[in-house]
């Protein structure tokens, strides 16, 4: 007797759990999607009308003011291929990690045959990885998880995401700044991006009257916080992206990674060879690892010159119509030979 | 560790079965190390402070035990003392204290300079563990408790893990007691436990935290907002902060319930309270005793001349809004609450019939424009928001969102409804069905409307 009150009463919440989820679902579940993750939406409007999607950051959609094409990089490239449909998934400052919990919620009924995704250099240094913004991404990646969507919300609410406060990860940046060890294949007074960043902030550039010239010094320290690293085996954006190529070669996806070009000019200017040496060994390292017969990996890392960089004041990878322009060329003319193959 | 995380629901059920499966004897050590895995998952090397703190107040309680006369005991009570403030005012008031000194100096234009120490964070609860670790010292020296002699039950009683972040402030002769009792399993107990949990958890995600994303914007930028959205944000952190520890409280009460223990009410629907005396008997109980008893009295209370007790309440209601922070804004808070105890006191009325009503909102428009200065970062931050609250503020609106406001509707009536019970008396007392469709609403509210952002409870910062 005690054994059946016991199961109808089991019984009984678990209809009821059935109910909230239906009804989550049916009422709720989009209004917190919108919310949180709405770089889903874009992909669902593609999903099942394309056969690649080009997942992408602002450096696909940031134009400059003077720019008569408004086209961004992935329509552009679309436009290449009138018989092979090219869809866009974009948000400012995504990465790797969304797009791999993107990636996985492409249907298996979807006709999507390929996907480019956007490989952007800065996405792998502690500034990014520590950044506030991650928050926000990590509550997009747990909402993007297969799992009952109600179970999804409660973990939401539960903060089971990387919820560090700001304090803390400012903490964390500090402390991989010191501890990430750059090697040098010859003599460099700086091995970690601390003390780079300490000695080059403190007077670095100066003036002809000897005074601190603060935009160079702005400038320069930003650069060397973005890209002054060694890509170790250990970085999370790593992971991220062998998953998805992981993910791509499970599922038959042809993959293209697209490594987005820098402003190289402006670096040199400012650091002489050594910061731009750094990236092109990432680059490198990078290709080594993403190069194969499986997968391609489209280097734009050297092609835009300074002058089609829109923003001078920190390094972004927003260019101008001509900056876009020779980006999906290079990834075109990449494609083509990948479409042209039997 | 929050109790709104995923690494508390695992650590719960944990503890509870392996506290019921250790033997009875010996479950104060597998307490008292869970106790300490508890704190220690913020910032291990905090957990230092708790156990100088502990090993402090055991050995001058011990000490003063030995002592029959006052006279003797003395030394070992200040020693305590200085112990625990000692520690309260280096990582918290250290800073605050310099720099207003600072500030001070600047106006006749003297220099002065202190030593800053970097990434010195202030440890979680370090104000709620000292006070009640002090009680107990205060105690033993008048003598009103035997000075406890097994260490290991004493360092518990600093670090039981339910309430040692935010309170309640617990008395070693209610909780000390009990952690040497044998506790038996009872499903009534985890019954119990789970019903306040449930409605902690309500308050905490669903209001407080949804409450959050509407006050923080306004308290970043008060002067763009009209004063209509200022005085929804003005109370909405009215109640997000009660929601918030009140919580915390029932939580750690539900907690504690299930391990067999009984720990003292915190709050009572507050903000019914018809004056500013009776809202002190409501809300945070344990802290407005604690100065009552440890502050209040040994100043000499309402015994002296008017001039006395006035000075005396004075007193306690700035150091409670100091002890709250760091922050010239929470003494301001706590004298306005101080001065209006006093207005009351000398002037008001008797209670009667329809007054009640203008009593009632008098009291609680009172706090809520109080909290103002509470939740204000300076004193600029809380003269912008004052204007905004009188008009003269932007035509920016707060984000209101209709189920935060019906669940917070759902909150107001519940809380009218309790008065003066708590929820598993009221819940308890329900017949099976409505019982059960209580609990599947407030669980339905926590999975579907839980707020998202990550809000810690409000007074571990305290």
């Amino acid at each position: 007797m005690k054994l059946q009150y016991y199961i109808a009463r089991f019984l009984i919440v678990l209809a009821a759990f059935v109910l909230m989820q239906v009804l989550y679902t049916r009422f709720f579940w989009e209004e917190d999607l919108k919310e949180h993750a709405d770089i889903l939406e874009n992909l669902v409007l593609v999903q099942d009308s394309v056969d690649a999607v080009y997942f992408g950051e602002s450096s696909n959609f940031t134009i400059g003011k003077t720019d008569q094409d408004a086209r961004s990089i992935s329509e552009m490239l679309d436009d290449e291929f009138p018989n092979f449909k090219i869809g866009t998934v974009e948000k400012g400052a995504q990465h790797a990690r969304i797009y791999h919990s993107l990636i996985k919620k492409i249907p298996a009924s979807s006709p999507v045959k390929m996907v480019i995704v956007t490989m952007n250099l800065r996405s792998f240094s502690a500034d990014w990885i520590n950044s506030e913004l991650e928050s926000n991404l990590m509550k997009a990646d747990l909402l993007l998880q297969d799992r009952p969507e109600l179970v999804s919300r409660l973990l939401l609410t539960l903060n089971f995401y990387d919820n560090k406060r700001g304090s803390e990860r400012l903490k964390d940046l500090h402390a991989a700044w010191k501890k990430d060890k750059i090697s040098w294949p010859y003599e460099f007074p700086y091995d970690n991006i601390y003390d780079w960043d300490v000695a080059k902030g403190n007077g670095g550039w100066l003036l002809e009257d000897g005074s601190w010239d603060m935009p160079k010094i702005q400038l320069g320290t930003q650069e060397i916080k973005q890209f002054g690293f060694d890509i170790k085996e250990d970085n999370p954006r790593l992971k991220d992206f062998d998953a998805i190529a992981k993910t791509c070669e499970e599922r038959n996806i042809k993959l293209i990674f697209n490594l987005l070009a820098e402003n190289i000019d402006a670096i040199d200017a400012l650091h002489g060879k050594d910061l731009s040496f750094l990236m092109k060994r990432n680059r490198d390292f990078l290709k080594a690892r993403y190069q194969n017969n499986e997968l391609v990996l489209v280097d734009n890392l050297e092609l835009v010159r300074e002058v089609h960089f829109i923003d001078k004041d920190f390094p972004t990878e927003h260019y101008d119509e001509i900056g876009r322009k020779r980006i999906a060329k290079n990834l075109a003319d990449s494609l083509k030979k990948i479409l042209l193959k039997p | 560790m929050l109790f709104n995380s995923v690494h508390f629901l695992v650590f719960l059920p944990l503890v509870l079965v392996l506290y019921y499966l250790t033997k009875a004897k010996y479950r104060w050590v597998f307490l008292l190390l869970a106790s300490y895995y508890f704190y220690a998952s913020w910032r291990i090397e905090y957990l230092g402070l708790i156990i100088f703190s502990t090993l402090i107040d055991y050995w001058c309680a011990l000490k003063m035990s030995k002592h029959g006369a006052r006279k003797q005991r003395r030394p070992f009570l200040v020693l305590s003392l200085l112990s625990n403030l000692g520690l309260l005012a280096f990582f918290k008031y250290y800073s605050f204290a310099n720099e207003s000194l600072m500030q001070l100096f600047s106006y006749a234009d003297i220099g002065y300079k202190y030593y800053r120490f970097e990434d010195l964070l202030l440890p979680v609860g370090i104000s709620f563990y000292t006070f009640q670790t002090l009680s107990y010292s205060i105690e033993v020296y008048r003598g009103e408790q035997k000075a406890e002699r097994h260490l290991g039950i004493f360092a518990l009683y600093v670090s039981f893990f339910p309430q040692l972040v935010a309170g309640p402030i617990e008395r070693f002769a209610r909780l000390g007691t009990q952690l040497k009792q044998q506790v038996s399993f009872s499903w009534s107990n985890i019954r119990k436990g789970l019903q306040l949990m449930l409605y902690g958890f309500f308050a905490k995600v669903c209001i407080a935290d949804n409450f959050a994303n509407i006050v923080t914007p306004f308290f970043e930028n008060p002067l763009d907002y009209s004063a209509f959205s200022a005085w929804a944000a003005a109370l909405a952190y009215a109640f997000q902060i009660y929601c918030d520890f009140f919580a915390y409280s029932t939580i750690a009460i539900g907690l504690a319930r299930m391990l067999g223990i009984s720990i003292m009410d915190n709050f009572k629907s507050p903000y019914f309270a018809l004056s500013i005396t009776e809202f002190w008997r409501r809300w945070h109980i344990s802290l407005s005793t604690w100065f009552r008893d440890y502050l209040y009295i040994p100043l000499g209370g309402n015994k002296g001349s008017k001039m006395l007790w006035i000075r005396n309440i004075l007193i306690v209601f700035l150091v409670s809004g100091l002890w709250h922070g760091a922050n010239w804004t929470f003494v301001v808070w706590g004298g306005i609450h101080g001065l209006i105890y006093l207005l009351e006191k000398l002037y008001t009325p008797k209670i009667q019939g329809p007054i009640k009503f203008f009593m009632w909102l008098k009291t609680f428009s009172m706090v809520v424009l109080a909290w103002v200065f509470f939740r204000a970062q300076n004193f600029d931050n809380a003269s912008e928001a004052f204007q905004a609250l009188f008009g003269a503020g932007g035509t920016n609106q707060v984000e209101l969102k209709t189920v935060s406001v019906l669940l917070f509707g759902l909150f107001a009536l519940s809380d009218y409804f309790l008065f003066n019970q708590r929820f598993d008396t009221w819940i308890d007392n329900r017949k099976a069905p409505l019982r059960w469709s209580v609990y599947l609403v407030l669980l339905a509210c926590i999975f579907m409307f839980g707020g998202v952002e990550n809000h810690p409870f409000i007074y571990f910062q305290f």
